[in-house]
């Protein structure tokens, strides 16, 4: 086990150097100088090569790069070119905003479309079954910004019983009422969310039970006199479940890099927002970091599934 | 002897989707199929794929809703129960698989596969379902330290002890074994059909035996039923029937058993084509487009199951 873990992270490692590589000439390749955009038009050439120079940005590329790796692992991600403050300190605010409306939308979508995916997968063929996998593909398949901005329409401003953006009102701190509008702003950013991450839960794990019960192993559990709840719980569902840890993984491991589109929406101060707002501001620094922590976390989620699956699993060999 | 089973007028039928031009087709795997099982006995059950043959045990075994007909075990139709009553039955009534891996949860230790039963059905407790586990896999030949492992971690013949021990652990009185030794590679399966004909020795299990391979069920049966497109077309006691095999196509089967001499005559009967789909069986008698034998009225009338001393036929050449 501990040799298992070790080779995987050493491969986690070399996964993430090439990410940060990749990264950080992928962001250079935007056709824009950031420093005319920082710039007064007024100001002098000179003052130009001043900014560039106090950014780093006159030197060569291949020197920019190992300095980059330096300050990285001195944790300093840069300074962010509009707003003159490290990025660290930037990515630091919006995170926790992200992570707390991410993890209520995997909580939720987990705890409801698993059980969904198992019930549809038995159901196979059933009305329940059609009626479950026509909403996911409906999901899957909406526009994220049409269902924001409809969702708001009717309950911001129709309605008016909904925030409508925002992740707390500014002058309520502290207490349940700081408590409670904070959940009052998530409702909204949390249901579209739901809409895309659902069907994911619902279909794999739907479609892996569907495998499964028709493996040789569960007729052999029915011929035992197996209760048929004992039969899709103990034997089926712990073996569809694989997949659908994957894909959890997968989708924990993409929190942190929020969601750009429905943040934006809702005007909701986290990563995806800060991301959409780097770009169009050429604010390279912070897309590095964005990128950075992103790769970083997916990684780090994607050993914790291996490390899970070969837990659930005994037949992947942990060597 | 005591009859513990009766199957009367058994059908099963598996309707097939249709398709946006076609109807609804229905597939007849098993065509109106009586037999009786006495204590202690071996039934075999033979035939080709697509016979029906392991419908028939899965049916009997209520794996699969039977379609029509009665299946009695110790006198109480068991064909339309359900729930509580249908899982009850089912500890007196075992099934041993053809694929042996495949028939066991990979993410289950044998233990916890042999133990489950046993505990769910509140026959033991855990630490005596535990103990029975491990002499349980000593006595299909295997060591107890097996408990602890997967099914992955085993050979073929292994696999197929672990499943015997496994249908053992209810203490069954009927076991359906639907061609146990198939997969397995002829050296092992002598080994395996020996523990069968042991265990039962042991303990005087009733078994149904399928198989297509007819020197296997020779060895291990009382009593033969040949199977053809989901009906029984002869069915007799072993010896009869080896030496006297009346039905063309058990006659075919026969003289297709290798004989262990290089000298003796080749008089192998070939049959012609494949067994026709059980959609669409041929009318008259359904061996018709196979048989060697083929009369006139075999194109047209069904033939019924006569009986001629004891042995059962279903065949134009002795209706009258």
């Amino acid at each position: 086990m501990a040799k298992y873990i070790t080779k995987r992270i050493l491969k986690g490692i070399v996964t993430f150097l090439i990410t940060i590589t990749l990264t950080f000439f992928i962001v250079r390749l935007m056709p824009a100088d950031p420093a005319t955009l920082l710039m007064d038009p007024r100001m002098s050439e000179a003052h130009r090569q001043q900014l560039l120079k106090d950014f780093g940005l006159d030197k060569p590329l291949i020197v920019q790069y190992f300095s980059f790796l330096r300050n990285l692992l001195k944790g300093d991600l840069g300074i962010s070119f509009m707003q003159k403050r490290p990025v660290m300190d930037i990515i630091m605010e919006k995170l926790p905003w992200t992570l707390l409306l991410m993890t209520i939308t995997q909580f939720i979508t987990m705890a409801v479309g698993i059980p969904l995916g198992i019930y549809s997968g038995h159901k196979r063929g059933s009305l329940f079954d059609q009626i479950v996998n026509a909403v996911a593909i409906f999901g899957i398949s909406i526009f994220v910004p049409w269902l924001g901005f409809t969702l708001l329409y009717i309950f911001g401003y129709n309605l008016a019983i909904l925030p409508i953006g925002g992740a707390h009102t500014p002058g309520i701190d502290g207490g349940l009422e700081y408590f409670l509008d904070v959940g009052k702003h998530l409702i909204l950013p949390v249901i579209t969310l739901m809409s895309i991450y659902l069907a994911n839960y619902v279909l794999y794990t739907r479609g892996s039970v569907i495998d499964v019960l028709s493996e040789d192993y569960i007729r052999t559990a029915r011929s035992k006199g197996m209760k048929e709840m004992r039969v899709l719980w103990k034997h089926a569902s712990k073996n569809a479940m694989i997949p659908t840890v994957t894909t959890a993984g997968l989708m924990i491991g993409r929190m942190v890099g929020g969601a750009v589109l429905t943040e934006t929406v809702f005007a909701y101060p986290g990563v995806g927002r800060m991301i959409y707002q780097a770009v169009s501001q050429q604010d390279f620094p912070i897309l590095q970091g964005a990128f950075i922590i992103l790769a970083l976390s997916v990684i780090i989620m994607n050993i914790i599934t291996d490390i899970l699956c070969a837990y659930l699993d005994p037949r992947i060999k942990l060597e | 002897m005591e009859k513990i089973m009766e199957v009367n007028n058994l059908k099963k039928y598996f309707t097939l989707k249709g398709s946006l031009f076609s109807r609804k087709k229905i597939l007849k795997a098993v065509d109106d199929v009586s037999f009786e099982l006495y204590k202690g006995e071996t039934l075999g059950l033979v035939g080709e794929s697509g016979s029906g043959k392991s419908t028939t045990g899965r049916t009997i075994l209520r794996l699969l809703e039977p379609t029509y007909g009665q299946i009695l075990y110790r006198g109480k139709d068991i064909s339309k129960i359900n729930g509580e009553e249908l899982r009850s039955i089912r500890k007196n009534m075992q099934m041993i698989f053809q694929d042996p891996y495949a028939s066991l949860n990979p993410r289950m230790t044998i233990g916890e596969s042999i133990i489950e039963p046993m505990l769910s059905h509140n026959l033991l407790g855990k630490k005596d379902a535990e103990e029975r586990a491990f002499e349980l896999l000593e006595l299909v030949g295997l060591d107890s330290d097996y408990y602890y492992r997967y099914p992955h971690q085993f050979s073929g013949g292994q696999r197929q002890r672990i499943g015997i021990a496994r249908a053992l652990a209810m203490n069954p009185e009927i076991i359906v074994a639907d061609e146990p030794v198939s997969a397995l590679d002829v050296s092992v399966q002598a080994q395996i059909i020996n523990l069968f004909k042991d265990l039962q020795e042991k303990f005087g299990f009733t078994y149904v035996f399928i198989a297509h391979d007819l020197s296997v069920v020779k060895y291990l049966s009382n009593r033969i039923a040949v199977m053809y497109l989901g009906e029984i077309v002869e069915f007799s006691t072993k010896e009869v029937l080896f030496n006297e095999p009346l039905h063309p196509y058990t006659i075919a089967l026969m003289s297709a058993i290798p004989v262990p001499d290089p000298r003796a005559k080749d008089k192998r009967i070939v049959l012609d084509g494949d067994i026709p789909s059980p959609v669409n069986p041929p009318q008259g008698c359904r061996f018709s487009n196979r048989c060697f034998r083929k009369m006139d009225i075999c194109d047209e009338v069904h033939p019924e199951l006569v009986e001629i001393n004891g042995h059962k036929v279903r065949c134009h050449l002795y209706s009258a």
